[in-house]
């Protein structure tokens, strides 16, 4: 069954609520562009009436960029009997994409580039081509996926030669370097995005250059040299706040976030704590709102502050949240309940981190949350000696045969 | 309750014609293949009144029954492969007669036919977990080709089910989106043209999917997607009433003689052979076997 993340989406709403009819109209126009790549009818007819379908569908007023795009391939679905060329519907398709990656709908991301893909076949234009798969290399590694977003940006590069693109080959590369960075290799990932500063500066549009310097700005800040972050960080916003473009709201507010993560770690915790106090509320994507609160259960844990980490816990427990989001969640668990001195909960979901990261390929979380658990068996060395050592043994022993496969 | 359903009815709901033709004495039937007419599945809707006018109205082919009782009965007999019902109706409970038909009744597949309010929403979702295979949205998407679509699908159930039984034994190391795909090639056939669609839907680049179907025995990729389409038709023209060039037109072939042509390719048997009678499992072997082993020139 398709969209089920969509339908979960509905029924986690009150049910006459804006934004469960908003979600309701994407689930029905996309039911409809579902038939239209299955081509179960008589390709005439089939549009005839896709179109009265698409037609008849209440469409709600708001301005949110879900219901903005919906519209938009509503009304190419109106419009492809007429027009006779599936291009605008397609386009408008790719641009459904980014809101749905903004409300987490992985598998709505999916099954619409796949129509994309098949609607498109071989005269898909490479620009709409390059653009959707990136979306899906982006849904793989929010699910732990690495090999299948690895997979997607070689082909992404393979696209972006054959028509040209230097936005497409920058992706691409900029991907396979998070990728990189997400397995744990540090060095190459930061070698690999700093020769992208200069192509991408020279060659690409604004927002594939802030990708870049957002890219290297947190690869530096993973590499523990704050002030490099910070500085590229900076660069990255100044060039996002020069756009009016409402899809790259999402890039600014991911920059301010690795901004606030470099404040914490340069000691400037209220203002860290001020920014991500303020993303939990007005962030516009469900990725960033709930990668604030992990970050204020960090400061919290930092600040002894018991109550706010086990409310936040509480909070985040609730949450539907990505595999990438999840392993950040149980590392940042994990030392903030070892910082409020509750050395049974942060071994757990220290285990827990290990236990996902190494199933997914997190390499970079794994070798995180190895680091936090021989810093909790030192703090443990005073009390049961043994069981620490017992327990620290097993753990490091998986995170360190995980990363040798 | 006695059961108003059976297997007769079905039989005559499963024909073109009203009932099954008879076999084309001039053709001689292979040694090989069994003599016995294709038994074709079929649907049984269980309908609240307006969406039961609309389905019998749209579908002359989809069995009509009034009670759950009936659905029951109806989900026992051999003939039965798909059951299409509303999980709002009867204040929702027919949606735990869905779960119940999904789980104990396998292979029959289940699908919903209903309205989307914010009450059917979990519901759907309830049945997604045990399994759904479609949802048809009232006064949306249940066209009168879209309800033929699930008739076809139903009436080649029993085929496509040995077909992919006996790929799924070469498919046990591939990835699971890669195995649904494959299966959902068999349920829209229309939807996979080439070996590209069947890697866009798995969610992978080409190159992907032909490295995982190679290190599972499956050199062509080519014959795997067409595999669909001939399933399909083969079925379709088993059950009698319908030419070639029908079935090639709504296959979306150009011309018959590709049908024709790909029919020969995939299964090794003349369509003329086929037309007059199969054995369905010999068939899927032969289909999955010629999948395997021969090999497309563009793979390497």
């Amino acid at each position: 069954m398709r969209h089920l993340d969509l339908l979960s989406g509905i029924e986690r709403l009150p049910s006459e609520s804006l934004q469960a009819r908003a979600l309701a109209n994407t689930y029905s126009v996309l039911h409809l562009v579902d038939r239209l790549a299955d081509r179960d009818d008589t390709e005439y007819a089939s549009r005839e009436q896709l179109a009265a379908a698409a037609a008849s569908i209440d469409l709600v007023e708001d301005s949110t960029a879900l219901t903005l795009e919906t519209r938009r391939v509503a009304r190419e679905l109106q419009d492809l009997a007429r027009n006779g060329t599936s291009t605008p519907l397609l386009a408008a398709l790719v641009g459904l994409l980014s809101p749905l990656v903004d409300n987490d709908f992985r598998d709505s991301v999916r099954e619409v580039v796949a129509n994309v893909l098949i609607l498109g076949g071989a005269t898909l234009d490479p620009e709409l081509e390059w653009r959707a798969c990136r979306f899906r290399a982006g849904a793989n590694i929010a699910d732990g996926n690495l090999d299948s977003a690895t997979a997607d940006y070689e082909a992404i590069a393979d696209i972006a030669s054959k028509c040209g693109s230097p936005d497409g080959d920058v992706v691409a590369k900029n991907g396979l370097a998070l990728v990189l960075h997400l397995r744990g290799n540090l060095p190459a990932a930061e070698a690999r995005v700093r020769e992208l500063i200069a192509i991408a500066d020279a060659r690409c549009s604004r927002a594939i250059r802030v990708r870049v310097r957002l890219n290297l700005g947190v690869v530096l800040g993973k590499r523990s040299r704050f002030e490099e972050a910070l500085s590229e960080l900076e660069a990255a916003l100044a060039l996002a706040e020069t756009s009016r473009h409402e899809d790259e709201f999402g890039d600014r507010e991911s920059i301010v976030a690795d901004i606030a993560f470099t404040y914490v770690q340069l000691g400037n915790v209220e203002a860290a704590r001020r920014i991500y106090t303020a993303l939990t509320f007005s962030a516009k994507t469900i990725r960033i709102a709930t990668g604030a609160r992990i970050n204020l259960m960090h400061i919290a844990g930092l600040r002894g502050d018991s109550q706010s980490v086990r409310q936040l816990q509480g909070e985040l427990n609730a949450r539907p949240m990505q595999t990438r989001l999840q392993v950040d969640y149980l590392l940042t668990l994990g030392v903030a309940c070892n910082a409020i001195g509750d050395i049974e909960q942060a071994k757990i979901a220290l285990e827990r981190c290990l236990d996902l990261a190494s199933r997914t390929g997190f390499g970079q979380y794994l070798i995180e949350a190895d680091r936090r658990i021989k810093r909790i068996s030192e703090l443990l060395s005073s009390g049961d000696e043994a069981k620490t050592h017992r327990f620290v043994d097993r753990v490091v022993g998986r995170a360190v045969r995980a990363l040798a496969d | 309750m006695v059961s108003p359903v059976s297997d007769d009815l079905l039989t005559r709901a499963t024909s073109q014609e009203g009932g099954p033709l008879a076999r084309p004495s001039e053709l001689a039937i292979p040694k090989h293949v069994n003599s016995d007419r294709y038994l074709a599945g079929c649907i049984v809707a269980y309908l609240p009144p307006p969406l039961a006018r609309r389905a019998a109205e749209a579908e002359h082919r989809i069995v009509l029954v009034e009670s759950q009782s009936a659905v029951i009965a109806a989900a026992g007999l051999a003939r039965t492969s798909m059951i299409i019902a509303d999980p709002s109706s009867d204040n929702g409970t027919t949606t735990d007669l869905m779960i119940d038909l999904c789980e104990r009744f396998r292979p029959i597949t289940v699908a919903a036919y209903t309205r989307l309010t914010p009450e059917v929403v979990g519901k759907l979702l309830r049945l997604a977990a045990v399994q759904l295979s479609d949802v048809v949205l009232a006064d949306h998407d249940d066209t009168p080709a879209r309800l033929a679509s699930l008739v076809e699908q139903a009436s080649a159930a029993p085929l496509t089910r040995l077909v992919i039984e006996r790929l799924d034994l070469q498919l046990t190391n591939t990835p699971a989106p890669l195995r649904s795909s494959i299966r959902l090639l068999f349920r829209n056939p229309l939807r996979y043209r080439t070996a590209s669609d069947l890697a866009a839907d798995a969610g992978m680049p080409r190159r992907t999917l032909y490295r995982h179907l190679r290190s599972a025995g499956i050199n062509s990729p080519r014959l795997l997607v067409a595999s669909g389409r001939v399933t399909r038709a083969v079925c379709m023209l088993a059950n009698g009433g319908r030419t070639i060039r029908h079935v090639a037109e709504q296959l979306r072939f150009s011309r018959p003689e590709l049908l024709s042509d790909l029919v020969e390719e995939v299964t090794g048997l003349p369509l003329r052979v086929l037309r007059s009678g199969f054995e369905p499992s010999a068939l899927a072997a032969s289909i999955v076997d010629r999948v395997c082993r021969i090999e497309d020139e563009q793979f390497n």
